[in-house]
C-alpha cells in the first residue's frame, strides 16, 4: 500500500507513517513534504505489524511549508 | 530303809546282852550283844562323826547322830565316807537337788551339731542334732512344743562365733530359739522379732554382735553401730505392733548376672528361692520402672540374696554430686538415680530425698513412688488407643475413655451453628474455599450485609496501542502500561520512552490499551469525540528534563464512535518522553 513514511523510523519498532485519512489530494503533493523537508518519503512497501502515525493540522503544515520556502 | 531296819535289829540283839554303861574309851566299845528297850539309844556327836577304829573304818558300816546340827549320818565302808541321811521316810529331796544342779550349771554353749551344758568347765548335758548338723532335731526337752528348747535364761555369745537358730525370739523374761518355727507363740508381755536368718548362718554378714533391750525397743548392735531397732510404738505391756520402724528392708534375690552394688536402684522382676527377685531399674520403659522397689543396702553377688531398703534411711552412699534436700528420681541409666526431673517419654519415679550430701557417707531417705501411666489410673479406661485420639469422660460409666474426635463432636449441632451463620443460600456470595476470578469481597451497602463480589484486577504489560503524534514522531519506543480496577474505578498509567525525539510535536493521540476496561460515558457525553475523563499527561524532551509544555489531555470517544482514546496537546517541541495517568470509571 502506497504510503508516506517517516524516514528515520525505518527499521525501528516505531515505523511511522502519515495519517492520510482526512487527506484527499495526490499523495505526492502532501504538504508534509514542504513542512518537514527530507523527513518523509513515499513508500509502496508493505506495512509492518506495528506502525506509529503522525497526524497534522493542514493549516499548521501549510504555515510551516510557507515558512520553509 | 533296809539298812536302817537291819541296824535297829542288830541293836536290839545287842541290848539283850548289854554290859554296864561306862565312858567310851579312846578305841570305843564293842559289844557282842546289844540290849534295847522300846527305843534304840546310840551315841551322839557334834558335827560329822569320826570313826575310832581303823579296822572298823574299812570293814563295817556305821551310823551316828549329829545332835548339834540335827543330822543323821551313815558311814559307807566301800567309799569310806560319811553321808547325811535326809528326807522323810527315805525319799529324795528333788527340790534341793534341782537347786543344786541349776546352781552349778555355768553356761550353755553351741558347738558343731550340739548344745552343751557346762559346769565348772565340764560339759554335763549335750543336745545333739543327729540329722543335718543343726538344732532342729532336738525335740521336746521338757516342753510340749516340738523342736524347741526352753530355758530360764540362755546366753549366746554371737561375737565369738556361736550362732542362734534360724529364728529367734526374745521375750521380757526368757529367750526362745526355734528352728524353723513361727515366732507368734511368745510368752510374756513383750514380743520382739529378730531378723529371719533362714540362710547360712556361718557368714559374718548374719552375725549380730549384741542385742540390747530398752523399755520398748530391742536394738541389734553390729560392727560398732546399732543396725536395727524394733520398737514397740506404745510402750505398754499390751502393745505388740512394731509400726514405728525407721527402716523397712526386704530380702531379695539378685536376678542379674553381676553384683548389685550398694546404692543401686532395683525393681521387682520375679521370684527365686521363696524371695522376690530384683534387677537394676531405669526410667526408659514401664517394665523397668513401674515396679521400682528400693535401694541396695549392701553389695549382693549375682544369684545371691541380700537386702533392699524399701523405705527409710540408707547411708554410706556416694552423694557428693547432690545437695541436701535434692529430690531424687530414677535415672535412665540402669540402677542409677538423678535429681533432674524426668520428662516424658521417660518415666518419672520418685526415689527419695538427699538428707546428707557426701561421697561415701551420703544419707538418703528412700520412699519409692512409682508414677502411673495414664491408662493405669483407676478411673481411666483405655481400649485400642489410636493416633489423634482424645480423652473424654463418660458420666454413665464414671471413667475417662479414649475416643476419636469425630465421635465426640456433635457434628449435627456444629453444622447447625455454621448454617446459622452462613446459610447454604449464602454460597453464591461467599465461597468457602474460593472466590470469583478478579474479585474481592466487600460490603458496598450502607448497612450490615453479606459480602458481595467486587471486581478487582491489576494488570500490566507492553503498550501496543496506536500512537499518533503531531509533527514528526519520535522513534525507537519502549512503551509500558498498567491499570488497576477496583469495582468500577480504573486507574491507568502509560509510559512512552523513545530513543530519538520527534520534532514540532504538538499533539499525542493514544488508543486505550486493548484490555483496559471500557470507559463509562457520563450522562450527556455519549456522542463521538466527546471528552469523558481528564488525563494527567506530561511530555518531556528527554528523561532528565522537565519540559514546560502546557499539556492538556482527556479521554474521549473517538470520532468513529467505535472506541476510546487519550488525547494530549502541548506546546510545540521535539519530545521523546510521554507520561499519561488517568482515572476513569467503567460500567
Amino acid at each position: 500500500m502506497k504510503h508516506i513514511r517517516q524516514i528515520n523510523s525505518i527499521n525501528t519498532n516505531t515505523y511511522t507513517i502519515v495519517d492520510l485519512s482526512n487527506y484527499e489530494g495526490a499523495i505526492e503533493d502532501h504538504p508534509i513534504f514542504g513542512a518537514f523537508p527530507n523527513m518523509f518519503e513515499i513508500s509502496e512497501q508493505s506495512l509492518p505489524d506495528y506502525i506509529q502515525y503522525v497526524s497534522y493540522d493542514i493549516d499548521e503544515l501549510n504555515t510551516l511549508k510557507n515558512n520553509n520556502q | 530303809m533296809r539298812k536302817l531296819i537291819t541296824i535297829i535289829c542288830i541293836l536290839f540283839c545287842l541290848q539283850s546282852s548289854a554290859q554296864v554303861y561306862q565312858l567310851m574309851p579312846q578305841y570305843g566299845y564293842q559289844a557282842n550283844r546289844m540290849v534295847f528297850d522300846s527305843t534304840l539309844q546310840i551315841p551322839t556327836t557334834c558335827g560329822v562323826p569320826t570313826l575310832k577304829s581303823v579296822q572298823f573304818v574299812t570293814k563295817r558300816a556305821a551310823i551316828a547322830f549329829d545332835s548339834c546340827n540335827n543330822r543323821f549320818y551313815q558311814y559307807n565302808p566301800k567309799t569310806l565316807a560319811w553321808s547325811v541321811v535326809s528326807g522323810s521316810g527315805g525319799s529324795t529331796d528333788t527340790t534341793s537337788l534341782s537347786n543344786r544342779i541349776n546352781t552349778k550349771i555355768d553356761s550353755i554353749k553351741s558347738r558343731n551339731d550340739s548344745v552343751f551344758a557346762y559346769k565348772l568347765g565340764v560339759a554335763y548335758f549335750q543336745y545333739k542334732d543327729t540329722t543335718i548338723g543343726t538344732l532342729q532335731s532336738v525335740t521336746n526337752k521338757g516342753n510340749t512344743t516340738t523342736n524347741a528348747i526352753y530355758a530360764e535364761a540362755v546366753y549366746a555369745n554371737l561375737g565369738g562365733g556361736a550362732v542362734l537358730g534360724d529364728d529367734g525370739v526374745v521375750t521380757g523374761q526368757s529367750y526362745r530359739f526355734i528352728n524353723g518355727g513361727e515366732l507368734s507363740q511368745i510368752a510374756g508381755d513383750y514380743d520382739y522379732y529378730l531378723p529371719n536368718y533362714s540362710d547360712t548362718l556361718v557368714g559374718k554378714d548374719y552375725v549380730i554382735d549384741t542385742l540390747k533391750r530398752t523399755n520398748d525397743s530391742i536394738f541389734a548392735y553390729k560392727n560398732h553401730q546399732w543396725v536395727f531397732q524394733f520398737k514397740d510404738s506404745v510402750g505398754s505391756a499390751s502393745a505388740v505392733a512394731n509400726d514405728t520402724a525407721k527402716v523397712v528392708v526386704a530380702k531379695v534375690h539378685n536376678a542379674t548376672g553381676t553384683t548389685l552394688q550398694r546404692g543401686e536402684v532395683v525393681y521387682l522382676s520375679g521370684a527365686n528361692g521363696d524371695v522376690a527377685s530384683v534387677k537394676r531399674a531405669n526410667n526408659k520403659q514401664d517394665s523397668t520402672s513401674s515396679k521400682t522397689f528400693g535401694i541396695v543396702r549392701r553389695d549382693i553377688a549375682a544369684g545371691d540374696t541380700g537386702y533392699i531398703t524399701t523405705q527409710g534411711q540408707i547411708e554410706k552412699l556416694n552423694l557428693g554430686a547432690f545437695t541436701a534436700g535434692d529430690i531424687i528420681y530414677l535415672d535412665s541409666i540402669d540402677g542409677q538415680f538423678t535429681k533432674v526431673v524426668p520428662v516424658a517419654p521417660y518415666h518419672s519415679v520418685f526415689i527419695g530425698i538427699v538428707e546428707r550430701a557426701n561421697n561415701g557417707n551420703g544419707l538418703m531417705y528412700v520412699k519409692p513412688q512409682n508414677g502411673y501411666e495414664l491408662d493405669e489410673l483407676h478411673n481411666v479406661q483405655i481400649n485400642g488407643k489410636l493416633n489423634n485420639q482424645i480423652l473424654v469422660y463418660s458420666d454413665t460409666q464414671k471413667v475417662w475413655k479414649n475416643r476419636s474426635v469425630y465421635s465426640v463432636v456433635d457434628t449435627t449441632s456444629l453444622s447447625s451453628r455454621i448454617n446459622t451463620k452462613l446459610n447454604t443460600s449464602d454460597t453464591s456470595v461467599f465461597q468457602r474455599k474460593q472466590i470469583a476470578a478478579n474479585s474481592i469481597q466487600g460490603n458496598n451497602t450502607s448497612a450490615a450485609a453479606n459480602a458481595t463480589n467486587i471486581f478487582f484486577k491489576d494488570t500490566s504489560g507492553t503498550y501496543t496501542g496506536t500512537i499518533t503524534w503531531g509533527g514528526t514522531a519520535p522513534t525507537s519506543l519502549t512503551a509500558t502500561y498498567r491499570w488497576v480496577r477496583i469495582g468500577r474505578k480504573v486507574d491507568l498509567n502509560i509510559s512512552l520512552v523513545y530513543t530519538n525525539a520527534g520534532t514540532s510535536n504538538t499533539t499525542l493521540l493514544l488508543t486505550m490499551p486493548s484490555d483496559a476496561p471500557t470507559p463509562a460515558e457520563p450522562s450527556g457525553l455519549t456522542s463521538n469525540s466527546n471528552y469523558l475523563y481528564p488525563v494527567l499527561g506530561k511530555v518531556n524532551i528527554n528523561a532528565t528534563t522537565l519540559t514546560n509544555a502546557a499539556e492538556r489531555g482527556m479521554i474521549r470517544k473517538n470520532s468513529a464512535g467505535n472506541g476510546y482514546e487519550i488525547f494530549l496537546n502541548f506546546s510545540s517541541s521535539g519530545f521523546s518522553m510521554a507520561y499519561i495517568t488517568t482515572t476513569y470509571f467503567t460500567n
